[in-house]
């Protein structure tokens, strides 16, 4: 009884909502996985339309062992997240191809519910929420459509809609009231995304190759104002090892014990995006965690966990600090290979003589950068063996981890302990909200130096090289033509822009939704009931009591689901009720009306049936077709009418 | 007749609707139940927001699947006798309050139904389902299952509702060679039986439309008395008995398929017949009334309290 041009309709339609499904993952797809899919669904789409056979098992089959095999090959060795997402997308090429029956169908919308939840794995974004919600209104017309093939889809479009609409409201609910789980069930697989960002070695290139990246890093709401650009260091990686070459993170140094003295405190919320690693950043100085946080005695903040998902945490920093004594670990800080680099540790050990205190041998090494002609670039030559003295005295140009690790060096051979320190510099300052975006691009890399009478103290000699980085972000400072294409396109200097304020808002908007949304995970849910005056202490108790509150909400509105089907159907035709009541009456005696039969011959069977009767049936009778053929809208006449056919009792005339 | 019949309009009984997940609903709620856990793994947020909001959805259509059926009336039933071993179609006429119900399933409880209908708020809506009868008597197919997996096919909702469906049955018939001898009634001993026919003239009547030409009294008329025809007595001459006790066989059901097709055969020759069954003798007449006194009585032979139902 379906038409065949009705059922390749609905594989079209199936097709529509699988390639719907599938949009959100097609930027993480290789290539030929996209060629591939638009080939095969044109050939799909094309085929339905002209009405081709489909494919023959064996050709299906090939196909389907050439898709795998190209996912396989081409992921190379390790499993990914985006092996997953290939192989999702060539199934929805190839499975419409062999759907003939009812559970065919059915599985393929589920399948395609399925690609939706696996794209949500990819990214929390706002985008990627609104547009699950289309998918979910999309696949959900067509899974009606399946259930009763042959409406339009509009209709079932205004339905799906409909449902969905009236859905929100518990889903709200469940939502909220879902006991979350601090940590995971059985741990995590790794994201698609290979860490973009820092490593464990700081050598030279490593900070400058990230200015081509635009990914965001983290985002930052303060809750008051922005402290100014120049305080606004991310603290995240302390480099403390070199080895004539490179500069390593080293043995992790012990949690910090005594806490540091500071004034100038601000407080924050950092969104970290994943990176696989354990470090987190902070505004320097960090002096408070939370409970999966450690604070390490080189004042950097580090998780428990590898941030493996988007982490959200607070932190208060000190602007303004003393860390006071140096520890004996931090020796380390001193440390330099035996040999290499002569000259600087020459220059280095000439200002060590010539100066009565640290602070002007500090003084000397900037005015060294500051009078030389040393220029900030993203291209610096490549450094021979020699690395420090090749950059100080041949090249003198480099990016900021050139002119770091360089000053650190000079400062270890002078005899100042000193270390490298990595993370970022400013940050995206968003004028609809009081909240920063950090990118990759705004990595950098600065030094610190201890000294006795302030402890640790930034140090940051690019600053003297390229003063404008601090107020202008990663684009200041550096010559235009060194410039790569993202931060030509990124110039937010005009902000009237329709664009820029486009940008900016959506940028906030994001925020909101990751702040409010994304967000709301274990420590949210307990201090939204606390809110509410649940104060359970136990996350077991508390995840019972959610669980009951949920089982109660749902059964009250099952019952009151219940209640309102059970209900008989009060038809609004009152008359039309009362006039069925009178005939049921009259069948008890055994007079029954044919349904076609009318009003007038059915008074005319009765009289002769039953002329008992007949004067009580007339009066009813005639009300009847008064209200109903003559239009007779009165109420008392209605209700006459009622009071009739209530009180005709024919069994009693009998 | 029979006191137990349904008094139709009747509705299906919210209070005995029932609704579960079919098998894709089954189906369904393994897949949420695996997003579910994937979400509490990962701490997905947006995975928790699709698999609630696909819940809620799931909760919400239960509402759209029960009510689809909800206050469907059977108004009236008809049913056309048949012969054992044919199919016995019911025509229903249902309505709907409300709107219109889009995907309804309407069966005998124990048959399956793959064609769903759309009733029409607005009409009588006629549904004709059939069953195979295999034996004669009263047949009665079983109560009625109305359902539906509207809208998306995971929740079946469905209500049975006993109509006191019933339909005669005749016996099968057997057509046998048999002839209409003149006197094949006068073997039977029927003493009122002749073969005098048209001979015995009974009078005169006003000239009805149809009657024969050959019978019209022209002498009257032509003595000016207007248009009168001649009657005779041919009732008992073209009628015949079709008489149980004159078969050769001794098999009660052959014996009742024979008289049966004999039955049909005369009524189809426009034959006056009687039957003659034991304890039961039906006069001669002719017309659709009497073939089905005449078969009913047939259909319930030694059977009255034959109620069975047939499957």
């Amino acid at each position: 009884m379906i038409k065949p041009e009705n059922e390749n309709k609905e594989l079209g339609y199936l097709v529509g909502a699988l390639i719907v499904a599938l949009v959100p993952h097609i930027p993480s797809l290789p290539i030929w996985i996209d060629i591939w899919c638009f080939i095969l669904w044109g050939y799909l789409f094309a085929s339905l339309w002209k009405k081709w056979k489909q494919p023959s098992r064996w050709v299906r089959i090939s196909l389907t062992c050439i898709g795998i095999a190209g996912v396989l090959s081409s992921s190379g060795q390790q499993i990914s997240s985006a092996t997953y997402q290939s192989l999702l997308a060539i199934m929805t090429t190839l499975k419409p191809m062999e759907i003939r029956s009812h559970r065919d169908k059915m599985v393929t919308i589920f399948f395609a519910y399925f690609i939706i939840i696996a794209s949500l794995f990819q990214s929390e974004s706002l985008l990627i929420s609104l547009y699950m919600f289309f998918s979910v209104f999309v696949t959900t017309a067509v899974l009606i459509q399946v259930n009763h093939p042959g409406n339009r889809l509009q209709s079932n479009l205004r339905l799906s809609g409909k449902i969905l609409v009236q859905a929100f409201p518990l889903m709200v609910i469940l939502f909220l009231l879902f006991p979350r789980i601090e940590g995971s069930l059985w741990g995590i697989t790794p994201g698609s995304s290979a860490s973009s960002g820092f490593s464990d070695i700081l050598s030279p290139g490593n900070v400058s190759r990230l200015i081509l990246n635009n990914q965001i890093a983290f985002r930052v709401r303060f809750s008051k104002t922005i402290p100014r650009p120049e305080f606004l260091y991310w603290r995240g990686i302390v480099f403390s090892e070199f080895d004539g070459r490179n500069w390593k993170t080293g043995t992790q140094p012990p949690p910090l014990k005594n806490p540091v003295q500071g004034k100038n405190a601000i407080d924050y919320q950092i969104r970290l995006e994943p990176h696989q690693n354990r470090w987190l950043f902070a505004l320097d100085l960090p002096v408070s965690g939370q409970k999966n946080e450690i604070i390490l005695a080189d004042h950097t903040l580090r998780s428990w966990h590898k941030i493996r998902k988007t982490a959200q945490y607070p932190v208060t920093s000190y602007l303004e600090y003393n860390t006071g004594q140096i520890h004996p670990w931090e020796k380390i800080t001193l440390a330099l290979p035996g040999t290499g680099n002569p000259k600087a540790r020459e220059l280095a050990e000439k200002w060590r003589s010539e100066s009565k205190n640290p602070e002007e041998i500090i003084r000397r090494a900037l005015d060294y950068f500051s009078s030389e002609p040393f220029s900030y670039t993203l291209k610096p030559p490549l450094l021979k063996q020699h690395v420090m003295d090749d950059f100080l005295f041949q090249s003198r140009r480099g990016y900021c981890e050139h002119y770091a690790s360089a000053f650190a060096f000079l400062m270890r051979a002078a005899d100042i302990p000193s270390r490298v320190v990595a993370g970022y510099l400013g940050g995206e300052r968003n004028p609809y909200g009081d909240f920063m975006v950090i990118r990759q691009y705004h990595a950098h890399a600065w030094t610190e130096v201890w000294l006795a009478s302030r402890g640790w103290v930034r140090v940051d000699p690019t600053s003297l090289i390229a003063p404008d980085r601090i107020e202008l972000g990663p684009a200041g400072g550096l010559p235009v033509e060194d410039l790569p294409d993202n931060l030509l396109e990124r110039d937010f200097s005009e902000l009237n822009s329709a664009y820029n304020r486009l940008y900016f808002f959506w940028e906030a908007l994001n925020n909101q939704w990751d702040i409010w949304f994304s967000g709301y995970s274990y420590l949210e849910q307990k201090s939204f009931f606390e809110r509410l005056g649940f104060n359970l202490q136990s996350s077991w108790k508390r995840a019972t009591a959610l669980l009951s509150l949920l089982m109660l909400l749902l059964t009250g509105f099952f019952l009151l689901l219940v209640r309102k089907l059970r209900k008989v159907t009060t038809s609004p035709d009152i008359v039309q009720e009362a006039y069925e009541k009178f005939c049921i009456k009259l069948q008890r005696i055994g007079i029954s009306r044919d349904p076609a039969q009318g009003p007038v011959d059915f008074v005319k069977q009765i009289r002769t049936l039953k002329p008992g009767i007949a004067m009580q049936v007339d009066e009813i009778m005639k009300l009847y077709i008064k209200l109903r053929y003559a239009n007779e809208t009165a109420s008392e006449i209605r209700k006459q009418f009622q009071d009739r056919v209530r009180r005709f009792d024919p069994k009693s005339r009998e | 007749m029979v006191s137990n019949d349904p008094i139709l309009p009747i509705a299906l009984n919210p209070k005995k609707t029932y609704i579960l997940p079919t098998r894709f609903g089954y189906l369904f709620i393994l897949l949420l139940l695996i997003m579910l856990i994937g979400s509490v793994n990962y701490n997905n947020n947006l995975g928790f927001l699709l698999t609630f909001l696909l819940s809620s959805m799931c909760i919400v259509s239960l509402y759209y699947t029960n009510s689809n059926i909800k206050g469907i009336r059977f108004v009236s039933v008809r049913a056309e006798p048949v012969f054992a071993g044919d199919s016995a179609m019911f025509e229903f006429t249902v309505k709907v309050p409300g709107s219109n119900r889009v995907s309804i399933f309407v069966h005998f409880s124990d048959q399956l139904d793959l064609n769903p209908e759309t009733l029409y708020a607005t009409e009588n809506n006629r549904i004709r389902r059939s069953k195979i009868t295999v034996r004669r008597g009263i047949f009665r197919p079983g109560a009625i299952t109305v359902s539906t997996v509207y809208p998306f096919g995971i929740f079946r909702a469905w209500s049975t509702v006993s109509l006191n469906l019933k339909c005669d049955v005749y016996p099968k018939p057997i057509f046998s060679s048999f002839d209409f001898q003149p006197g094949y009634s006068e073997q039977n001993g029927n003493a009122t039986s002749s073969r005098s026919g048209a001979e015995d003239f009974q009078g005169l009547a006003e000239y009805q439309p149809g009657d024969s030409l050959q019978h019209i009294s022209w002498k009257k008329l032509s003595a000016g008395q207007g248009l009168l025809t001649k009657k005779f007595d041919d009732s008992i001459g073209n009628s015949i008995v079709i008489n149980w006790f004159s078969l050769p066989t001794q098999d009660t059901e052959t014996k009742l398929s024979i008289l049966c097709g004999m039955i049909l055969k005369a009524h189809r020759m426009n034959l006056e017949y009687g039957l003659r069954l034991p304890g039961t003798t039906i006069n001669p007449g002719s017309g659709n009334q009497h073939r089905h006194r005449c078969l009913q009585h047939l259909s319930l032979f030694q059977n009255e309290s034959i109620d069975h139902d047939q499957t």
